[in-house]
């Protein structure tokens, strides 16, 4: 067990959560129903990370030692959103974690994608999904806020979303990746 | 089944998921196809992750954050700052802007449609138990070797087993040893020793031990429980952990909260398990001769009107099937018509017959009068795909003339016909003429589900008009008994020619009823002029078992 009082290694933690804490959010939520699912288990899982820490092989994969965790902090968690979600089942949630663990190259190139395709986004477009997007807004007030009907408003989240995806695939397959 | 690009329902389902306005009817349509599509798997990962990547800033490290602190109130350590261009964009947007409205003309979502039911009829097993040694189980209950197993656990007190995974994965345990059968893929073992052999069809399985998933790539390895922490041994090939891969001799402990260390390689430990394999082998042959031992004296049972072991293929001529009755006669062999000759109860060591397609049949011819019948068959049924599927039917269905045969719903059925001429009210012919033949059927309850597919059973039926007795016996145990009423009995029992496997002579053109080859194997057939009692039929089936 590292020391756990030498403010290096928690610098180097720091380090390595934060290259890796896109990536692993993108992973968690591939496995539960809602952001506020996805940002729980987030909170747990970096503290149990940190306090176990000292166990983590320095060399070894950092996401997937984290992954490990993860996948248990949603499984554990499962109970108790399943209880008010829609949320796949515990051996869906298994195979889509173990599936998902593979896909981190691919998830990253989609991300650097991403910025470029926000970019090339109309400014309308691009302001209204990234609000749609914005932690503590939920989007139902927003679409009561800017008078749409819930029915309205998600027809066009996912229009834009879409127009984002194939963006993103596009580049991908430019880069020959996809 | 494969994945083309997605169905547009597919693409709602994504997306309805995602907003969480999916109905709950969708959610059930989008969850089977996800378990069924890798393709729609991968689609969905990819849209949560750009919901996700359109999403950031949280603050996951806050909590983390406030325990350093508790822990050192000298100094706090500010994290990097990393809010990413979107989510800083959009706290830009929230502060001090008016919100765009952006009108649609969009102004329902459309329900998904939903795909008409796939449903595929599906075992529910996903192992067999190949073999067993000096098993007791904790529970007191009975393992046999042929047993389906489905979402069972296993715990051995005693003993050793071979358990086959339908993906083909094998795996050895050793009492004591805990195991918790997940699907054709995966299993939870909970404690014991474990040997499992992958072959590479079956790359992929899953052996999950104390929370830690170990993921055989092709491969063969140990898992051993006995200390307080798991140890995963690489015989050969590869295993992937959740955080690193294992090859050949490679060793390492898990730990429960998913942390994995190094140790080093103690083959030794789980030697047993390697000799389990032989020890298998000794015992299917031990089964094997005692079973010879017991034929032969069987095939001298006076009350044998006709007997197929079904022994070994015969060298020259593959279409005949030997008659095993005492003394030899030609004259009783049967014929084989597209029947193939495949492995019986004992892999190799003996044969069987597999009637899989449609015009597969054995064609036979019994002569004589009987009093009364005991048909005896081992039989491996794969599907039941007919409405009738045949066990042993006489052509023509004469007076006195029996069909033994199993109804697609799993029930097994005996009947013998008692007034060929009487006209029958309630059938007609598709040509609208009333039908001939008075007859009765005797069912048992269903004996059969899919779950039971591939496992062999050892099926026995007696019609004894004397005692007015109809009764149906599945491994050995009478399961069903009824009587033969008044009207029903018939004394002048007789066969000729009929067929094992299907049905020579249908006197209904109808195809549903015509075809009744059985898609499976039948590994040794008897028939008796007796009623054996429950104990003959027990011992019947003791000394047939592998």
């Amino acid at each position: 067990m590292t020391d756990l009082d030498s403010s290096d290694t928690y610098e180097q933690f720091v380090e390595l959560f934060t290259q890796n804490e896109q990536a692993l959010r993108t992973f968690v939520r591939s496995l539960v129903p809602t952001w506020h699912d996805a940002d729980e288990i987030m909170q747990e899982v970096a503290l149990v990370a940190w306090q176990k820490f000292g166990e983590f092989e320095l060399g070894t994969s950092f996401i997937k030692w984290t992954c490990v965790i993860a996948r248990f902090k949603a499984l554990a968690y499962r109970r108790k959103f399943a209880r008010e979600r829609l949320a796949f089942n515990e051996a869906l949630m298994e195979v889509m974690a173990e599936e998902a663990t593979r896909e981190s190259e691919q998830r990253k190139r989609e991300y650097e994608a991403l910025e470029n395709c926000l970019k090339n986004l109309p400014e309308k477009q691009k302001r209204w999904v990234t609000l749609a997007h914005t932690p503590g807004i939920s989007s139902k007030e927003l679409a009561e806020e800017i008078g749409m009907k819930p029915g309205a408003f998600y027809m066009r989240l996912n229009r834009i979303r879409g127009t984002l995806l194939s963006c993103i695939n596009k580049k991908l397959k430019q880069e020959g990746i996809a | 089944m494969s994945h083309k690009p997605l169905a547009e329902v597919e693409q709602r389902w994504i997306e309805d998921y995602c907003n969480q306005t999916i109905s709950p009817e969708g959610f059930a349509r989008f969850e089977i196809e996800l378990e069924r599509s890798q393709g729609l798997r991968a689609a969905t990962r990819q849209y949560l992750a750009l919901d996700s990547n359109l999403r950031q800033g949280g603050e996951s490290l806050a909590d983390i954050e406030n325990a350093w602190r508790e822990r050192k109130e000298s100094k706090v350590i500010r994290f990097p700052s990393w809010i990413p261009v979107a989510a800083a964009a959009a706290i830009a947007f929230v502060v001090g802007i008016g919100y765009d409205r952006i009108s649609s003309g969009d102004s329902s979502l459309g329900q998904p449609t939903i795909a008409s039911q796939l449903e595929e009829p599906t075992a529910k097993g996903y192992a067999v138990v190949q073999g067993l040694i000096d098993v007791v189980m904790e529970d007191g209950t009975a393992l046999r070797a042929g047993d389906i197993l489905g979402a069972d656990t296993i715990s051995l007190a005693n003993g050793s087993a071979r358990i086959d995974f339908f993906s083909g994965a094998q795996v050895y345990i050793q009492a004591p040893a805990k195991i918790e059968i997940k699907s054709a893929w995966e299993a939870t073992f909970h404690s014991g020793k474990l040997r499992a052999k992958v072959p590479p069809a079956a790359r992929g399985f899953v052996i999950e031990s104390n929370g830690r998933r170990i993921v055989d790539l092709g491969t063969e390895f140990g898992v051993d429980t006995s200390a307080e922490e798991v140890r995963v041994e690489v015989f050969s090939g590869k295993v992937e952990l959740e955080d690193r891969e294992l090859s050949t001799g490679e060793a390492v402990s898990l730990t429960g909260d998913g942390l994995t260390a190094s140790v080093s390689s103690n083959i030794e430990s789980f030697s047993n398990l390697f000799s389990i394999a032989h020890g298998l082998n000794d015992s299917t042959r031990l089964s094997f001769e005692r079973w010879q031992t017991f034929s032969e004296t069987l095939s001298r049972d006076p009350r044998l009107i006709a007997y197929f072991p079904f022994a070994t293929k015969p060298v020259s001529e593959s279409d005949r099937v030997p008659s095993a009755l005492y003394p030899d006669n030609d004259e009783l062999d049967g014929a084989v018509v597209l029947a193939e000759w495949v492995d019986g109860r004992w892999g190799g060591l003996k044969g069987a017959m597999e009637f899989r397609r449609p015009g597969s049949r054995i064609r036979v011819n019994i002569p004589g009068q009987f009093e009364a019948y005991t048909f005896s068959c081992w039989a491996r049924i794969d599907s039941l795909d007919r409405r009738y599927n045949a066990l042993f039917l006489a052509d023509s269905y004469q007076n006195g003339e029996p069909h033994w045969q199993i109804r697609n719903d799993g029930v097994l059925m005996i009947g013998v016909m008692i007034d060929d001429q009487a006209i029958r009210n309630d059938l007609k012919t598709e040509a609208g003429k009333p039908m001939r033949g008075r007859s009765r059927n005797y069912y048992s309850p269903p004996i059969w589900d899919m779950s039971m597919s591939g496992q062999w059973l050892h099926l026995v039926s007696v019609y004894d008009p004397s005692k007015r007795r109809a009764a149906h016996y599945v491994n050995g145990s009478m399961i069903s008994e009824q009587e033969i009423e008044d009207d029903y009995v018939i004394d002048q029992l007789k066969i000729g020619n009929a067929e094992i496997g299907n049905w020579g002579d249908p006197n209904r053109k109808d195809p549903g009823y015509a075809i009744r080859n059985l898609n499976g194997r039948i590994d040794e057939l008897a028939i008796f002029n007796a009623a054996l009692d429950d104990s003959e039929i027990a011992e019947l089936y003791r000394n047939g078992l592998n």
